[in-house]
């Protein structure tokens, strides 16, 4: 028989592989093997202590060597591999069994359970776009309410400017009051636009208030 | 001198010893007694906080503020946990908790715990975490925060998260500080997981496609497996060693409780850690893109600190360190500490090592 029996991906024979742990476990042998320290050998107590360190390092000596080999790696691949097999034929049959029997399955709720959260998920990202828009809201609002003492300031002057324009007009009006026909007011002959009135037509009041 | 006079002490010292031991030996077995017919209920996670966030079974938690802070730091930290095992690690129990020593010199401190993920996770991808998760949790902190910007600090998996998050988004979050705790970045020799995740060994796909998460003890039997002895058998005798200390046992406790308190890792997600990370090293080779998006490590220029613990197992010294000369940041320093992967963060060590050393570093870079 030239073929080894194979076990997983790698090779396998057990005697081979056994071989290579042969001098770890003498290397952990006699280290137990060496005399106890001057304490233990006076107190029981003490040596047993020590003992169960040896054996202790020993063992953990010969595992690093045991699970650092390729054939370890191997082995737990297939455990991982063939307990998901038997996990998943559990499951798929008693997802079997509850459909026949007219129940919800794990798939069903799951199912459920994921449209939840998909839900959550979209209510989250409402929420912060609503926490963006208030935070703008908040950032916005300041600018203008610190602005508006100079606003205000602006305001009471053009307020005062119109009073005293008003005052003035009212003055003007008490003068003008008087006479019951007026004489017509001469309009310039340059003028063509009331926008941009003549120096003549600007002048005109002042000759009127002159004619007073 | 004569030889009477030397065995007198020795058997006087012997005598208090034994007296000693077996006083210890009958608390040892009342104990062990006691903890196996009445398991008591150990407290974690106890720092105060509130939770601000919510999404799917993730949760954004906000510590509160210590009063007796000396300092408050203008910049919050995001921490980012791993998708395995439970964030609570991080804020074990008062005295060993990171979180609360975090919060007491003035940090805002902020963590991302993903939950466990139901069935309905199964098709979670790492994009969805990185492109979804991490920047709106990192967005709800600059908003509760107030701050302008913000630390990330992952651990384990989460630093891999936090640095493909930190490379997608270094231009569109201000992202000021980055510290990765642990973090198993270049795969190109991550020890006998190469061996055992190799794709001539292990069948992801098959897995996956059976179990639909993978489930927690399946990676907390792997990560055991690692040193088996210690893992399965020195724990145990340990702890018994130490049974008749209350204080000792506490802290026992509340570890393995931690150790055996796995959550389940999302399908779709595992089957890309195992391949894109583990088989294929894409990250290192600047070759991951996630929805299409090429994550570049040179694209960090956040200040980085990277953490090493020399006896780490898990997240081997030689994974961590290459992410020193692949990102763009000018300010980044190595820390290096004697410690394994869990022992970084929490236990003696840490309060003496991590905590003081972390503290300097991100204080300096937070106001």
């Amino acid at each position: 028989m030239s073929e080894k029996p194979a076990m997983g991906p790698v090779p396998f024979d057990f005697f081979s592989w056994m071989n290579q742990f042969a001098r770890p476990m003498l290397e952990a042998s006699s280290g137990m093997a060496q005399p106890l320290s001057a304490e233990a050998q006076l107190d029981p107590l003490a040596a047993l202590r020590e003992m169960q360190q040896r054996n202790e390092q020993a063992l953990t000596h010969f595992m690093a060597k045991l699970v650092g080999t390729p054939e370890f790696s191997a082995n737990l691949g297939q455990q991982a591999t063939g307990t998901a097999i038997a996990h998943e034929t559990l499951r798929k049959s008693t997802q079997a069994y509850l459909e026949a029997a007219s129940m919800p399955t794990r798939e069903d709720i799951t199912r459920v359970a994921a449209l939840v959260v998909g839900l959550d998920a979209k209510l989250d990202d409402l929420q912060e776009k609503m926490e963006e828009a208030e935070a703008a809201q908040q950032h916005s609002k300041p600018a203008p309410l610190l602005d508006l003492g100079p606003r205000l300031d602006e305001l009471n002057a053009k307020l005062d400017r119109l009073l005293t324009m008003e005052s003035r007009l009212s003055q003007l009006e008490d003068r003008l009051a008087v006479p019951a026909n007026p004489t017509p007011r001469p309009t310039a002959p340059n003028a063509k636009s009331p926008r941009k009135p003549s120096p003549k037509a600007t002048a005109k009041p002042t000759e009127t208030q002159e004619d007073k | 001198m004569t030889t009477a006079e030397n065995k007198l002490p020795q058997s006087e010292e012997l005598a208090r010893k034994y007296q000693e031991e077996m006083e210890r030996a009958v608390k040892r077995y009342n104990k062990a007694f006691e903890l196996m017919t009445n398991p008591p209920e150990v407290p974690v996670g106890q720092s105060p906080k509130e939770v601000i966030w919510t999404r799917n079974k993730a949760k954004l938690y906000h510590y509160l503020p210590s009063d007796t802070a000396p300092t408050r730091h203008a910049v919050p930290l995001l921490l980012i946990y791993a998708l395995i095992n439970k964030p609570y690690v991080m804020d074990l129990r008062p005295g060993a908790s990171l979180v609360e020593y975090l919060v007491g010199q003035g940090f805002e401190v902020y963590l991302l715990d993903w939950g466990t993920p139901g069935p309905e996770d199964a098709g979670l991808k790492i994009d969805d975490y990185v492109l979804d998760y991490i920047p709106r949790a990192a967005r709800k902190v600059l908003r509760h925060s107030g701050a302008s910007e913000l630390s990330v600090m992952g651990y384990c998996i989460g630093a891999v998260l936090t640095s493909c998050f930190v490379a997608v988004h270094q231009q569109e979050l201000p992202i000021r500080n980055i510290i990765l705790m642990a973090a198993p970045i270049d795969f190109s020799e991550c020890g006998m997981f190469k061996s055992w995740l190799n794709p001539q060994y292990f069948n992801v796909n098959k897995v996956v496609e059976a179990y639909g998460n993978m489930p927690g003890e399946f990676i907390d039997f792997g990560s055991k497996l690692l040193k088996p002895v210690p893992n399965f058998l020195g724990t145990y005798t340990g702890a018994f060693d130490k049974l008749w200390d209350d204080k000792a046992v506490e802290g026992w406790l509340t570890m393995n409780k931690w150790v055996n308190d796995g959550v389940p890792f999302a399908g779709a997600a595992f089957k890309q850690w195992i391949k894109e990370f583990y088989q294929e090293n894409r990250l290192v080779k600047g070759t991951l893109k996630l929805r299409g998006r090429a994550v570049k490590l040179s694209a960090i220029t956040a200040n980085l600190l990277t953490i090493v613990a020399s006896q780490d197992h898990i997240a081997l010294p030689e994974q961590s360190k290459p992410v020193m000369d692949l990102v763009g940041s000018q300010d980044k320093e190595l820390l290096i500490l004697p410690a394994g992967h869990v022992g970084l963060m929490v236990g003696r060590s840490a309060s003496k090592g991590l905590w003081p050393a972390l503290n300097t570093w991100l204080a300096a870079r937070s106001n």
